[in-house]
């Protein structure tokens, strides 16, 4: 009886002894073991990802920094989908700083690095029939109750879907 | 005799008066004449009239010129800003029209635009070259080089990521 309870204590030490460091090691990989993998919700943002507009029409006024898109604008974002009637973007040159930090930084070689950018988004501005759909996002505990500070925090829905 | 060296010198200046007109004429004539000017593998920079700066550079890899207007083939527009190295965007497509009089290209085929803001493709466009707009007419589609992320962001995954390679 004696040898039967040694033993089943020793299964079940080996067996906790397996999860934990099965939990720590996918854990480190940004995964958990216990958690349900695959499925977009256990994604995390790069910043890798590209944000693709897609319109009918567009204009674009360089000395003003500003591009407007018209009719059926969808915007695909890693962290949202915007779709609208008309979409204005501000940009703005980029603090000289920061500049000076893109110049230092050596050239990679890796595609997927994107080339020096000036300028950056200051302002976008949706208007009629605007949808915002937001996707989830991996850390879903501490984005709960919390404010999400796009860049596009100044989105304005002037004329916002009825 | 008054009378008469009166009519002459008043001849005198009838006469000069059409023979300045024959003159003139030939030249009115070819000013009209829209003779066409092919030019291959050309660059053409336009400066600033008030400034004297450079404003902008059509490349193009043939250039029919008829009158103001030049049809332009495998076209690139360079729309230059502070100096020659500062680049703001550059319009690239197969084919267009440019009317030199309003500096404005016109053209129904694919259009691309790149700038350090974002790359840009669509089909049919104006570009006004003295304003440096560009309007796009359908199948506009934009990639941004930035995201809509704030600067705390990216900084955030900047520092994730070099932690992590490290």
């Amino acid at each position: 009886m004696k040898k039967r309870i040694s033993c089943f204590l020793k299964l079940a030490a080996c067996a906790a002894v397996f999860f934990i460091i099965a939990d720590v090691k996918v854990s480190a990989q940004g995964l958990s073991f216990f958690q349900p993998q695959g499925g977009g919700s256990e994604k995390k943002r790069t910043g890798k990802v590209p944000t693709v507009i897609n319109s009918d029409v567009m204009d674009i006024d360089v000395a003003k920094n500003i591009a407007i898109f018209t009719d059926n604008v969808k915007v695909d974002d890693e962290e949202m989908t915007i779709t609208c009637k008309e979409m204005t973007i501000f940009f703005e040159d980029k603090k000289q700083d920061d500049k000076k930090d893109a110049e230092k930084k050596p050239a990679s070689g890796d595609d997927t690095t994107p080339p020096e950018q000036s300028k950056q988004i200051s302002r976008i501005i949706c208007e009629e029939n605007v949808v915002i759909i937001r996707k989830p996002s991996g850390d879903k505990g501490k984005d709960r109750g919390s404010r999400k500070h796009w860049r596009g925090m100044q989105i304005m829905m002037s004329r916002p879907a009825r | 005799m008054g009378f008469l060296d009166g009519k002459i010198s008043f001849l005198m200046i009838l006469a000069s008066c059409v023979f300045a007109v024959f003159l003139l004429l030939p030249n009115a004539a070819a000013e009209n004449d829209e003779t066409s000017v092919i030019l291959k593998v050309f660059k053409l920079p336009e400066y600033n009239k008030d400034t004297g700066a450079l404003d902008y550079i059509v490349y193009g890899q043939e250039a029919n010129n008829v009158g103001v207007i030049v049809n332009l083939k495998q076209l690139k527009v360079d729309w230059i800003g502070k100096d020659i190295k500062d680049v703001k965007g550059t319009v690239t497509t197969p084919s267009g029209i440019y009317d030199r009089s309003t500096k404005i290209i016109r053209g129904d085929e694919e259009v691309h635009f790149r700038s350090d803001a974002m790359n840009v493709d669509g089909v049919g466009f104006d570009a006004d070259q003295k304003k440096q707009t560009i309007h796009i007419r359908s199948k506009v589609k934009v990639i941004l080089r930035g995201n809509l992320m704030t600067d705390k962001e990216n900084e955030a995954i900047m520092t994730q990521d070099k932690e992590g390679k490290k």
